[in-house]
């Protein structure tokens, strides 16, 4: 009897740590969106307009998993870990043109980042302008 | 056994020990989230903000670079001249220029778009984003911009540039608000990012003048004896002609002296002379006493004769009046009425149409007799072939006449309101600085004459061999224009002219030449030390009063741009030049002929001679759709310094050798359309003018200008024989000697960096206008601070 009454008062108790653990794991994955929206922008952003213009295939991407070497190119780079794998992040940049002069201006860049929770696709939005400097 | 029921305490107790830490994980998971979310919102929130700032930044430097009465160039300009060199000048700031500048938080379009319809998990909204300016100095280029320094002629009491014409840096800063609503509550996220921006002024240097030479020949190399042989021949060296093409009587032209231009004598038989003949007095090739065409230096035709770089009506031999009534008792040529404005203003008189030069023929000794009543001396030039025309050719564009008189007599910046009459003498502008007369006495420019003195025993003529004849005079270098009304009247007065400007010959002023070449070492030095932070006391230095041409500066200061070469100016999409303020170049060598628009400098400051800075083609502005000259403009600036790294990792810079870091016009043909600085000259290596080419290029000696003008100057194949400066040249030293093809120097008239267009007057001082022209407006790419706050609330 007693372990009936134990076991029914049990019950609330365990979706109460459940949904703490899924309130964890959100956290968790929009911590990670973060660091991933944080890292790519400054990353565009770090490239300056000129870099955008040039790499400009590059920047621009689908959605694409989050996955393989920290920093393409370099060998001796960490990885992603394994948990970034259901990320996948998708680049826009809009390249946009001084009215005046017609030459590009400015890119707009956009950034989403999308994962999956339990019965749920959770997506974030970035983004950035990125203005031209000096002779135009 | 009887527990009592303690087994359901336990499990309650469990139970409620269990919900506990259930409900203590729920909400330490919960504030996780909060927390995650607010950390992932201050990212966002602070892209955004970084956004908004650089969008506000271009927006800002499009108002500032807008120089219309829309834009906001000339409010920035007007403020900025009210700062001054720290630690006493003001800032002259208006902090937060509010007055003149939105919120720009409406403008900010795409940082907008992506918190409507990109970043729409949260509530974001951008409360502000205002400018202010937290730092305004002039840019520091003393001591070249001290007004004291400033070289400023004798007519005018006042500078051409105003602190309007100064280059300025600035300190901006945006401050960004975001403000974030999550509930009831609203988050606001503080960013304040500051960037540099200059104003540079990228006009012409020395605009008011054709040809400024700051030192002019190199007379401060420590040698005296190498100095002297400078003074006394580089103006006469190089096989080409520097020929300037003044807008006549507004262009100035300005020459350091002290300096010897040799003065041309056409039949000057050079062997003759080595050998201490001087027939130079009586060789003429010429069968009417008059000058042949090749002789570009005298100013000739029907009614012009004799050379005109003499200061005083001695450039012919004027024939007494023709007192035969069918020639109406004189000798003039009745051709006011015929005459354009301008040449009545300049001439105001019928032109006398007997001047001759003497000649030697068997048969013609009672032409001799005629001037032989009137005199036995007789001058010459002493060189074959000029080398140096300031007036351009045949005398045809004379510069800007400034007078001697003392300034009590001015007026503040009054113009002559005549053209000179009462004194023949066109002098060269020279340095002079005011209430200390040794500067002038020591920096004039001199001309080389020969004194003949000539007897006629019945058929028998020669010259004097005796008394010091024929004898080498240095009187200053002038220009006498146009023919004198009077010239008997005059020709009796010769004599003392010249003698009393022999007094002030070349060699009488030996001894404050030599003060001069102190001077000239000290000012050398000094200039290249200015720079120099460990020798700060050479910026107060007396010597560079009233020394540097308008808009000179420290280059290195001001540059926009750091390039390696010609290469990575920017270009559009139809490979033209997009200039925009000063681009500093390791090396500069244009082998094609390139266009450019906008307005900048190209700055070269280093000394490679395996790259000297050379152009082998021309350098123009593109032309309106009408094919007018636009308000394009460049600037060419070499100064270079040989670079050498120290093993100590530092790096030490000294002066290019003089002699051989001319800046290189390769070939011929090609049009330069710029204000162009070279440290030591231009040197060029083909394309002379032969007196054949003045016929086909409509351009005949027998003519006067306004026939030149009617027939129309073939300035394209004229172009096309030599190579051509249009706008103006300055340099530190002439080095004359290194042009071996001739180089036309034209002030460019139909540029409005130096002319009003409407009007054709040379400007004499910018007006705000002009000087919003002249500047360009130029945000740093580089973040100078930044700092972010809000996360943490």
């Amino acid at each position: 009897m007693t372990l009936l009454v134990f076991s029914m008062g049990l019950l609330p108790l365990i979706v109460l740590f459940q949904t703490s653990h899924k309130s964890t794991a959100k956290a968790k994955n929009l911590m990670v969106a973060q660091s991933l929206g944080r890292t790519m922008i400054d990353e565009v952003r770090s490239m300056g307009f000129d870099g955008v213009r040039a790499n400009f295939s590059r920047v621009n991407h689908g959605w694409k998993q989050v996955t393989g070497s920290l920093v393409p190119g370099d060998a001796s780079s960490i990885n992603y870990p394994e948990y970034y794998g259901k990320f996948e992040t998708m680049m826009v940049a809009d390249e946009l043109r001084d009215p005046r002069t017609d030459r590009p201006y400015k890119y707009l860049v956009k950034l989403s980042v999308r994962w999956q929770e339990p019965g749920i696709q959770q997506e974030i939005g970035f983004g950035t302008v990125m203005v031209k400097y000096g002779a135009r | 056994m009887n527990r009592k029921g303690f087994a359901y305490i336990v499990a309650v107790l469990i139970l409620g020990l269990l919900a506990f830490m259930g409900l203590f994980l729920m909400q330490s998971s919960g504030a996780e989230y909060s927390q995650a979310a607010i950390s992932c919102y201050a990212t966002m929130a602070q892209q955004l903000a970084e956004a908004a700032a650089d969008e506000a930044f271009i927006l800002l430097e499009d108002q500032f670079r807008d120089g219309t009465n829309a834009g906001k160039k000339g409010p920035l300009l007007r403020q900025a001249s009210t700062s001054d060199y720290p630690p006493a000048g003001s800032t002259g700031l208006n902090p937060k220029l509010l007055d003149i500048l939105p919120d720009f938080r409406s403008y900010v379009t795409q940082t907008n778009w992506l918190i409507s319809n990109h970043i729409s998990r949260a509530g974001f909204e951008i409360e502000s984003v205002v400018p202010q300016i937290t730092d305004c100095r002039p840019i520091d280029h003393r001591p070249f911009t001290l007004p004291q320094c400033v070289y400023q002629p004798k007519d005018r009491r006042e500078p051409f540039d105003t602190k309007l014409s100064r280059g300025y840096y600035l300190s901006l800063t945006f401050n960004v608000t975001i403000a974030l609503r999550v509930g009831p509550q609203k988050h606001k996220f503080l960013l304040s990012t500051t960037r540099d921006m200059k104003v540079v002024n990228v006009g012409p240097v020395g605009r008011n003048y054709t040809l400024f030479s700051c030192l002019g020949v190199e007379f401060s190399s420590g040698n005296a004896a190498q100095s002297d042989q400078e003074i006394r021949n580089d103006m006469s060296l190089g096989k080409g002609r520097l020929v300037l093409w003044n807008h006549p009587f507004q262009s100035r032209v300005y020459i350091h002296g002290p300096a010897i231009i040799g003065v041309e004598n056409p039949d000057m038989n050079t062997q003759a002379d080595l050998d201490g003949q001087y027939l130079g007095a009586f060789l003429t090739s010429s069968t009417d006493g008059k000058p042949g065409p090749s002789n570009q230096a005298f100013q000739y035709s029907d009614t012009y004769a004799g050379l005109s770089y003499l200061p005083y009506p001695a450039r012919a031999f004027w024939e007494p009046p023709d007192l035969t009534w069918w020639n109406n008792q004189d000798n003039h040529k009745h051709d006011m009425a015929e005459m354009t404005q301008a040449e009545k203003d300049k001439y105001r008189a019928d032109t006398y149409i007997k001047g001759k030069l003497p000649r030697l023929s068997n048969l013609a000794w009672s032409e001799m007799q005629d001037w032989l009543q009137l005199g036995e001396d007789y001058v010459r030039g002493t060189v074959r072939r000029q080398a140096f025309l300031p007036a351009g050719p045949f005398c045809r564009f004379p510069w800007r006449f400034v007078d001697d008189r003392p300034a009590s007599s001015f007026a503040p910046n009054q113009k002559p309101s005549e053209w000179p009459t009462t004194t023949s003498d066109l002098k060269l502008e020279h340095r002079w600085v005011d209430g200390d007369d040794s500067f002038d006495k020591a920096t004039k420019l001199y001309s080389s004459l020969r004194e003949f003195k000539v007897f006629k025993m019945g058929t028998l003529q020669a010259t004097y061999k005796e008394g010091g004849y024929p004898k080498l005079l240095n009187p200053e270098f002038a220009l006498t224009y146009g023919n004198p009304q009077d010239p008997t009247g005059l020709f009796s007065a010769i004599w003392s002219g010249l003698k009393a400007a022999a007094g002030l010959c070349w060699g009488t002023i030996s001894t404050p030449a030599k003060l001069v070449f102190t001077a000239g070492e000290a000012i050398f030095r000094k200039f290249f030390k200015a720079t120099d932070p460990s020798s700060p006391q050479a910026i107060n230095d007396q010597d560079i009063r009233n020394f540097f041409p308008t808009n000179f500066k420290d280059f290195p200061k001001a540059a926009i741009l750091k390039m390696k070469d010609q290469d990575d100016i920017p270009r559009d999409k139809d490979g033209i030049w997009v200039l925009d303020g000063i681009y500093w170049l390791e090396s500069f060598q244009v082998r094609q002929d390139v266009v450019y628009r906008g307005k900048g400098m190209i700055f070269v400051g280093d000394y490679n001679p395996d790259k000297p800075f050379l152009i082998a083609g021309s350098i123009c502005a593109k032309r309106t759709t009408d094919g007018k000259r636009s308000d394009d403009n460049l600037t060419l600036i070499y100064y270079p310094f040989v670079i050498r790294q120290l093993p100590s990792g530092g790096t030490t810079s000294t002066p290019a050798p003089l002699d051989q870091c001319q800046m290189k016009i390769e070939g011929k043909g090609h049009i330069i359309e710029a204000s162009v600085f070279s440290l030591a000259g231009i040197r060029t290596d083909t394309g002379i003018l032969t007196a054949e080419d003045y016929a086909t290029l409509n351009m005949d000696p027998i003519d006067t200008t306004s026939t030149w003008a009617k027939k129309g100057i073939n300035f394209q194949d004229l172009r096309q024989k030599i190579n051509t400066i249009n706008g103006n040249y300055v340099n530190y030293f002439m080095k004359k000697s290194k042009l071996d093809g001739d180089l036309w120097v034209f002030h460019d008239i139909n540029n409005p960096f130096y002319c009003t267009q409407d009007t054709q007057q040379i400007k004499e001082v910018y007006n705000e206008t002009d000087e919003i022209m002249a500047h360009t407006v130029h945000m740093s790419p580089r973040v100078q601070h930044m700092c972010f706050s809000g996360a943490s609330q």
